[in-house]
């Protein structure tokens, strides 16, 4: 059970962060989707999901442990609906691997990004947040939410167009070359 | 059917996500590709970012201490455990069937060490298990007639084969019977073996063959496949062994370089370890709670 845990914890708490904006929240959130995972596991079928388009198998497991996390979200949702809005993310998340010089870059990058993600419409969020944040493949994303390859296919590429889009354009109007613009400050540099 | 130009774009992204995920770097010009290029890098810093993230060490260690305290508790309610849902092993063979190439070449392998080793030649009196159709009952495959098993000859390391393809279908059926029986403990030597050669590759920044990945899928789906299908005529220990063997591959797997046009082996390689895991998990949950609840009777 430990092993399963240590897995899948922080992609199962990057997943709920982004969705969630608030640390506390995303802790509370990711306890317990493991709850319910490991208290379910008995009814996890190795099931047969077919092959990919592209020839590979895929796994299951992570398609059903996300496919719980992405319903259990969606609860949360409706049940903060009725408490108003969360913290500023800015208060909450931290990075204690970093020094406070990149950190601050970092938590810069952080926000930008959750709120651009935040303003995707939902399928091309989910998408994004499955592939990006929880770290599926495009099959086991597609499994998850239970959508057609393709489809999930499409669904990133116009929510990359988008973010790009959100993320770049404040740059391009001073700098010539955004995108290597946006690739120095994601290296935090 | 033609795919959109829509489609064909989020299938190049997707392509070059692939390349990126497996650490490959994508084959891309930016200056005639400048638009999926900026897409590739948006892409990179979006996974840069989450990964930045991290839930903190006194977070972690507190939630995992509640959460399998709380698992420990449920467990010991007594609680009627309903029977463990069995797949038939047809369900799975689209697991197995993008390494049924390394299977058949392995076919070769095996029988020309057998014959080379002037062993006695292979004997089936009845069709292979795998060769049975996916659509066939059960029942028909069990009234097969008895199968003579091959002397097995096993090789000191897992077998280097290459994705030939194996034309003798007879020497194949007799290398697909020879796997179907081997026992757990030497699907599990061999799955130690080939994680030995991966993390030696690896060290010497070698790329690993894909054949040797799908060796590695193969063996690991098939003691899953035994431990759902008959749990009650494998240990506990050979399960732990199991999970033992399996999860230092899978960390093992993230890092790992493979030869090209080995992705999709590396791909099948990963979900099989993943999913070999939760099996394992499950059926000690499934001892445990059967455990439980017969102290109780």
């Amino acid at each position: 059970m430990g092993l399963l845990y240590d897995t899948y914890l922080a992609r199962v708490y990057r997943f709920c962060l982004a969705r969630v904006s608030n640390e506390a929240d995303a802790e509370d959130l990711a306890e317990e989707i493991f709850l319910k995972v490991l208290g379910a596991i008995d009814g996890f079928e190795w099931r047969d999901l077919g092959v990919a388009d592209d020839g590979t198998a895929r796994s299951s497991f992570a398609a059903w442990l996300f496919r719980i996390a992405h319903n259990h979200v969606i609860s949360f949702h409706r049940r903060a609906a009725a408490r108003g809005p969360s913290a500023e993310l800015s208060e909450s998340i931290r990075d204690e691997r970093r020094g406070p010089q990149e950190l601050t870059e970092t938590k810069l990058t952080i926000e930008e990004v959750f709120e651009a993600v935040r303003e995707l419409p939902d399928a091309q969020r989910e998408v994004i947040l499955l592939r990006f944040g929880a770290g599926l493949t495009v099959a086991e994303t597609a499994e998850a939410l239970d959508k057609q390859q393709t489809n999930v296919k499409v669904l990133q590429h116009k929510g990359v167009q988008r973010l790009k889009r959100m993320l770049v354009e404040p740059v391009e109007v001073t700098d010539p070359t955004p995108i290597d613009t946006l690739a120095r400050r994601g290296a935090g540099q | 059917m033609t795919a959109r130009p829509e489609e064909m774009e989020a299938q190049r992204l997707s392509d070059m996500l692939d390349d990126l995920e497996i650490g490959r770097e994508p084959d891309l010009d930016e200056r005639t590709d400048a638009e999926l290029a900026s897409l590739v890098e948006t892409s990179s810093l979006l996974r840069r970012t989450w990964n930045s993230v991290a839930p903190s060490a006194a977070y972690i260690s507190r939630s995992r201490a509640f959460i399998l305290q709380s698992l420990s508790a449920e467990a010991e309610e007594p609680a009627a455990t309903p029977p463990a849902r069995v797949l038939p092993f047809y369900r799975r063979w689209a697991m197995l069937s993008p390494v049924a190439s390394a299977a058949a070449a392995a076919a070769v392998t095996f029988a020309i060490t057998i014959w080379a080793t002037g062993g006695a030649t292979a004997t089936v009196a009845g069709p292979a298990l795998s060769s049975v159709p996916s659509e066939q009952p059960a029942s028909v495959a069990s009234a097969a007639p008895a199968f003579v098993e091959p002397p097995f000859v096993e090789p000191a390391r897992p077998p280097l084969v290459s994705d030939a393809s194996a034309n003798g279908s007879s020497l194949q059926a007799a290398l697909d019977q020879a796997l179907n029986n081997e026992s757990v403990v030497t699907q599990l030597e061999r799955i130690e073996a080939i994680l030995t050669e991966i993390q030696e590759r690896a060290t010497n920044g070698e790329p690993v063959d894909a054949s040797l990945l799908r060796i590695l899928a193969e063996s690991t789906a098939r003691v899953a496949t035994q431990i759902e299908l008959n749990p009650g005529a494998i240990t506990p220990l050979a399960v732990a062994n199991y999970f033992h063997s399996v999860s230092p591959g899978r960390g093992l797997l993230d890092s790992t370089q493979v030869k090209v046009g080995g992705e999709n082996a590396l791909k099948t390689a990963r979900a099989a370890t993943e999913d070999g895991l939760a099996v394992a998990v499950k059926y000690f949950s499934a001892s445990q709670a059967l455990s439980n609840s017969s102290g109780r009777d």
